[in-house]
């Protein structure tokens, strides 16, 4: 399972993203992410913005593997609480650029 | 491919109906507590998209009124209500400081413009700080960010490694009040270059705003956004520089490369960021400086004069060119002496727009 993370906006518009890759961590930490993954209640692509809101930063979620490539995108206003945990991961392991 | 429909927002509906089937009772109860709320948001919604005025909260006096809440460093909007007009200073920055910036953005629009705050109708100033971000352990950090949510500011506090006070910034503040004025005016659609469009204008208010305070003229002044909001570091100078897009941050570890085009010639056709609204805008922020800047003297009163009349004629499809048009069409106006027609022309020349 591959999962792209790209940070986007707020008024700082600076990019942050990664990937990762279950193939490429360890076992520990590939099951940790396919179970947040799982938790993360995102099996469909969807586009979830503020129509009204400026400024608020912006995450879009690709998430690949053997059935399905989806892309959820969302902002500061529309984070779906169950894929809270996904995102501070991904969070955690994304750069500038 | 990623779908996009206006009216979802929140938690996306297959979710709930996921969470509806949970083991938990409280995620159960909670999802069929949203379900049954979700028509009634839809409609109210769809009826303040229409209608914006619908939002404003109108001053008892009919003129300025601060309203300054904290969040105390959650993510609840509008919190607690910390000072209102007339009432003194509380000691804390972050209050005092959203509550002078915010009376000096009014006075600004309507001294220099006779607006009557962003709705032109005494619409009442709500600010939230000490707004705060919930981690992935679902506890509150402090906020790196600040946005206007449609209806009020919210600021946050900053991690103190990379970013200080939002509110410690004046131009922020004129930044994400003028987002305001413009959900009342051109309305610039918050995508690609009418987007892009949409931070240009919060960026020259914002700017403006702090050099009618501090009385700095156009040759003298800083045009860099946001330095008061950054912890110091040697590879980073602001969040964005109007007179130089692309370089306010060089090799920063948190924050990258400065993404801003100078030119049409590097302009971002990207998804990200709403197709670049915040990344494209360095391209008319030039514009503006270099027409401010060879117009002379104080910004906010030709080229700041211009700027604003031009956002008011403007619509909310209006791309590069469409700004440039108009801009060009009223600086030729009697009143803005005889170089101005040109000067504003060549500016947008130099960025790669010719009209």
């Amino acid at each position: 399972m591959k999962v792209c993370y790209v940070q986007s906006g707020g008024f700082i518009g600076a990019l942050k993203s990664c990937e990762v890759n279950t193939a490429e961590l360890g076992e520990q930490e590939a099951q940790q992410l396919e179970q947040l993954v799982r938790d993360s209640g995102l099996s469909q692509s969807a586009r979830l913005l503020s129509e009204q809101a400026r400024d608020l930063k912006q995450y879009e979620i690709t998430i690949e593997d053997e059935t399905r490539a989806i892309c959820v995108e969302f902002d500061d206003q529309n984070i779906p609480d169950s894929a809270r945990t996904l995102l501070g991961f991904l969070q955690k392991r994304a750069r500038a650029g | 491919m990623c779908q996009r429909h206006p009216l979802l927002c929140f938690i996306p509906p297959y979710i709930i109906e996921h969470m509806v089937q949970s083991s938990h009772a409280h995620i159960r109860a909670l999802a069929i507590a949203n379900l049954a709320s979700s028509s009634a948001f839809v409609a109210f919604r769809t009826s303040a998209q229409a209608m914006p005025t619908l939002l404003a909260r109108k001053s008892p006096e009919g003129g300025k009124n601060r309203l300054v809440y904290d969040a105390q460093h959650s993510n609840a909007l509008p919190g607690t209500l910390a000072r209102s007009e007339n009432q003194p200073a509380t000691r804390d920055p972050s209050v005092d400081e959203a509550f002078d910036g915010s009376g000096a953005v009014y006075d600004f629009y309507e001294q220099l413009f006779n607006r009557n705050s962003l709705d032109d109708n005494g619409m009442s100033l709500i600010s939230t700080v000490h707004v705060a971000d919930v981690d992935f352990q679902g506890e509150f950090v402090p906020m790196n960010n600040a946005f206007w949510n449609g209806q009020q500011m919210a600021y946050g506090e900053g991690d103190g490694d990379v970013f200080k006070r939002f509110t410690g910034s004046l131009e922020v503040i004129g930044h994400e009040l003028t987002h305001g004025v413009q959900s009342f005016t051109s309305n610039l659609n918050y995508q690609g270059q009418s987007g892009a469009l949409n931070e240009h204008f919060a960026d020259v208010f914002g700017v403006l705003v702090r050099q009618w305070k501090e009385g700095t003229r156009a040759e003298e002044s800083s045009w860099v956004i946001g330095r008061e909001l950054l912890v110091p570091a040697p590879t980073r100078r602001g969040i964005r520089d109007m007179e130089h897009p692309g370089t306010a941050y060089v090799d920063d570890p948190e924050l990258g490369n400065d993404p801003q085009p100078a030119t049409m010639a590097g302009i971002y056709t990207g998804p990200k960021d709403n197709g670049g609204v915040h990344i494209n805008s360095g391209i008319p922020n030039r514009a503006f400086v270099l027409a401010a800047k060879a117009l002379g003297g104080n910004a906010w009163e030709v080229a700041g004069r211009i700027w604003y009349e031009t956002m008011l004629q403007l619509s909310s499809t209006s791309q590069f060119e469409d700004c440039a048009r108009i801009s060009v069409q009223i600086a030729g106006a009697k009143q803005y002496g005889t170089g101005a027609r040109k000067a504003v022309r060549a500016a947008w020349k130099k960025v790669g727009i010719s009209v």
